[in-house]
């Protein structure tokens, strides 16, 4: 026997008890506008702080040294740092850096492919470290080559020297020159601000700016300097697994090692990501939460009407088992008048989901709804309202015939 | 009479313990979303010094790149110039004036005994404490001549003076910093505006600096540029004055002006000040300058965030939800008293002692959900201050949103049980008591 045969007589049920099938409505249609705008943003937040950095996140840390005494010498202590961070147990590599991604501190320079008034410009972080940059970094080169040793320069705060040679992000060489040329960059000229020529030694495939909100998040430049400084900056790349451990006793080396300074700002990217990203990250946290608690509430109003209709209709249920109707029938019929309620609640709800969504579009900086979500949408308030029923309909499928004999 | 009803509501409640409690958690949680947004959306946006707000003006000029603006489509950049800063604050057109920026150095307390360490540091002007009401525990800020000689004298936060000094009395000590002997005179008691409208380079909920000390000693020890820097137009060298003289920007310029008629005075000296640069061959932009009281200054900024907003409006549809469910809940308790209610009604009450008495009950339960939301919310704004680590002081419950949401939660749940009430009273005695 058809299934669907029994949806007139179960409409013509409902009908008969209007208001708690109105609230079951509603509630499943603004339930389903909730959670799918708020799967959407979760969706779009969580893909925001997982975009790739180009860096390795996982095992690489940094600190600061702050020399503070009157004989201190900044590039003295760097070398010396350098040699023994590098020659630890347990490190990959390690470079002294002006930034790095995620530090949410550090400077840009406006790139031109020539001196014309018209030639466009490009922003771009400007990063400076040596030759170990690229494996500390574990970054990827495409095209050209790394620095050398000869290369690198030593600058002081003063200095407004350029390296001869630089390295740029895919991205910024590809807003130089094109999307289909480049790799053409590499040996080319560029300028800097407008006035000072430098040379293009490689691409690396990716290198976010220091700050992840900047709109040309991309575009980054690599000088081979190290810039001398009282603080200096060190990051440091771990082999799997000793992060941790090498934080703690690297500082302290460090720190013995030459008490003209302090050590201070240990920190490891995954940390300096979350504090970043600490907003973002709670609003997804909360999110989450929120539907989730939904998705229960949602489900006890649906599972407690239809108890509550299965308890009022005992003897019915025992005069149709009587008259011959299968356990499965029984069940059939709760579920089917369950789906029934859904079915008008979920037209309700792609309703209510566009309103608030293009109510939260155009109040808030919002991205527009993904079509996809709407069926995702419908899915999960289906799931939700036929998972919660099925106790209640077992119940009611256990109903004895005997009931019809009964009177409550 | 009132209590028999009250004895006859508890009685029900009890009764059918697991379905009231259903009721009591689902209107509990609705209200505790709403209160965790609220409550994030209020402090958010506080405003810190209320009884000034009018009074106080963030200064804004345009000093920028004549083919684009500082911030689109046509606004002035939010921070001026060392220059600039220094003009107008010496000008004293204003009642008070003050301009400040985050900066740090080395501190090194060896005379305490204690270990070096970077601390950070506000320059300002001598009018920055009176302007904002800062709270001192001793002594007070530098005076004019302090200024003016740029003497080296510190002002410490609270904390630092703990630090330091033990929490001691520490005005007129001398503190070991930046190489050079400076001594104290003044120690602040806690003040942590939040939002920090005077200052929101590191965001509007950043912790306040530990010491302060007179702007024109950041020239003189050369102290680094915190907060946010940003140039137009590339700077000559890379000498430390040639920055504090290029066109870059990094300074939180700020008037008190007592009254709209010392205001218009005020712009006017701004336009003056703003035409005569431009005889000097700065300023090409048209002249665009901004006073942004601190209402105004805090609209301007955003502060409260765009994602709580949103995070509101789907904590007020939760709570939505949360009343819809709680009515059907009603609607199937009340369906099962249809004889209990024929039976007094034909005993004698009438139907509005019916009524009255089963409102009591849902009264009862809203007052319930609302506590208990109260206490959810209090243990989920600790997660969410776990969350939003470094904002400071955002989640603490206030009493007027407290007793605000219990009775949005009474009111809530009267209207959710005001259609099943009304129904199951209704109908005939006499056809109740046959069912």
């Amino acid at each position: 026997m058809n299934v669907f045969l029994n949806v007139g007589p179960i409409f013509r049920a409902l009908t008969r008890h209007r208001f708690s099938a109105v609230l079951v409505v509603f509630q499943i249609g603004i339930t389903m506008a909730i959670i799918t705008n708020g799967l959407a943003i979760t969706w779009d937040r969580f893909t925001h702080i997982e975009r790739h950095t180009g860096i390795d996140e996982q095992y690489t840390f940094f600190l600061t040294s702050s020399g503070f005494t009157q004989d201190f010498n900044p590039r003295a202590t760097i070398e010396s740092d350098l040699r023994l961070i590098r020659a630890t147990d347990g490190v990959i590599d390690a470079v002294q850096t002006n930034s790095f991604p995620l530090s949410d501190s550090g400077n840009w320079y406006e790139l031109q492919t020539s001196t014309d008034k018209d030639a466009a410009l490009i922003p771009a972080a400007s990063y400076k470290f040596d030759e170990h940059g690229i494996n500390t970094f574990a970054l990827t080169l495409v095209a050209g080559e790394n620095f050398s040793e000869q290369d690198t320069l030593w600058l002081n705060e003063a200095d407004s020297k350029w390296p001869s040679h630089v390295l740029l992000s895919k991205a910024t060489a590809t807003a130089l020159y094109g999307e289909s040329d480049w790799q053409s960059a590499v040996g080319k000229t560029i300028y800097v601000n407008q006035n000072t020529p430098i040379v293009v030694k490689g691409i690396v495939e990716q290198l976010h700016a220091p700050w992840v909100e900047w709109q040309h998040v991309e575009n980054s430049i690599i000088s081979p300097a190290r810039v001398t400084h009282n603080s200096a900056r060190y990051v440091i790349r771990t082999k799997a697994n000793r992060l941790d451990d090498l934080m703690q006793s690297l500082s302290a080396t460090l720190a013995k090692e030459n008490t003209q300074r302090v050590i201070r700002k240990i920190k490891s990217i995954q940390q300096a990501k979350n504090e970043i990203y600490a907003a973002d990250i709670a609003t997804v946290s909360i999110l989450l939460v929120v539907i989730v608690v939904l998705a229960f509430v949602t489900a006890m109003g649906v599972a407690g009407l239809a108890s509550f209709n299965i308890n009022k209709r005992r003897q019915q249920i025992g005069i149709r088992r009587a008259l011959g109707a299968s356990e499965r029938q029984i069940l059939q019929h709760f579920m089917l008048e369950n789906a029934l309620l859904c079915a008008v609640g979920a037209a309700l709800g792609v309703l209510l989901t566009l309103v608030l969504n293009i109510f939260l579009v155009s109040q808030y900086a919002l991205t527009p709804l993904p079509i996809v979500y709407l069926p995702l949408g419908i899915f999960t308030i289906f799931a939700i309202s036929q998972l919660a029923v099925i106790k209640p309909a077992v119940r009611a499928m256990s109903v004895s015939p005997a009931m019809a004999t009964r009177s409550i | 009479m009132f209590s028999y009803y009250c004895r006859l509501a508890i009685n029900s409640i009890f009764r059918s313990k697991v379905h009231s409690a259903l009721t009591i958690l689902t209107i509990a949680l609705g209200i505790a979303a709403c209160t965790i947004t609220l409550t994030l959306v209020t402090s958010m946006s506080a405003n810190p010094i209320a009884h000034k707000s009018a009074q106080l003006f963030r200064v804004q000029l345009d000093n920028w790149d004549p083919n684009q603006a500082a911030v689109a489509p046509n606004l002035p950049p939010e921070f001026v110039t060392w220059t600039d800063a220094n003009n107008i604050v010496q000008a004293k057109q204003a009642k008070r004036q003050s301009a400040s920026a985050i900066t740090w150095g080395m501190v090194n307390p060896a005379k305490q005994g204690l270990t070096p360490f970077l601390a950070v540091m506000r320059v300002t002007s001598k009018d920055f404490f009176p302007m904002f009401d800062v709270p001192f525990i001793y002594g007070a800020g530098w005076d004019e001549s302090a200024e003016h000689n740029n003497d080296y004298v510190v002002v410490l936060s609270k904390e630092t003076n703990q630090r330091v000094f033990n929490g001691a009395n520490s005005v007129g000590q001398t503190l070991t910093m930046l190489g050079a002997t400076f001594t104290v005179v003044g120690v602040l008691d806690d003040w942590h505006l939040s939002p920090k409208f005077y200052d929101m380079s590191y965001g509007a909920f950043s912790e306040p600096e530990e010491m302060y000390l007179p702007l024109g000693l950041k020239a003189e020890f050369e102290l680094p540029h915190g907060g946010i820097t940003s140039c137009w137009k590339a700077v000559e060298s890379e000498r430390y004055d040639a920055f504090l003289n290029s066109e870059c920007i990094n300074f939180q310029l700020w008037v008190e002006l007592g009254d709209p008629n010392q205001m218009s005075k005020f712009s006017l000296f701004l336009t003056n000040y703003v035409e005569q640069q431009k005889s000097l061959g700065r300023f090409p932009r048209p002249i665009n300058n901004r006073l942004f009281n601190v209402e105004q200054w805090l609209e301007y900024k955003q502060v409260v965030k765009q994602d709580v907003q949103v995070m509101f409006w789907l904590s007020l549809m939760f709570l939505l939800v949360c009343l819809i469910n709680a009515a059907s809940l009603l609607s199937a308790k009340l369906h099962t008293k249809h004889s209990e209610i024929g039976l007094r009604r034909a005993l004698g009450a009438n139907f509005g002692q019916i009524i009255m008495q089963y409102s009591l009950e849902i009264v009862l339960i809203g007052f319930c959900g609302g506590i208990l939301g109260i206490f959810l919310a209090v243990v989920g704004l600790h997660g969410v201050a776990a969350l939003y680590a470094g904002y400071g002081h955002l989640v603490d419950l206030n009493i007027t949103i407290a007793i605000g949401v219990i009775a949005l939660a009474v009111l809530g749940t009267i209207v959710a049980g005001l259609v099943p009430v009304y129904t199951a009273c209704r109908p005939v005695p006499a056809m109740q008591i046959k069912q």
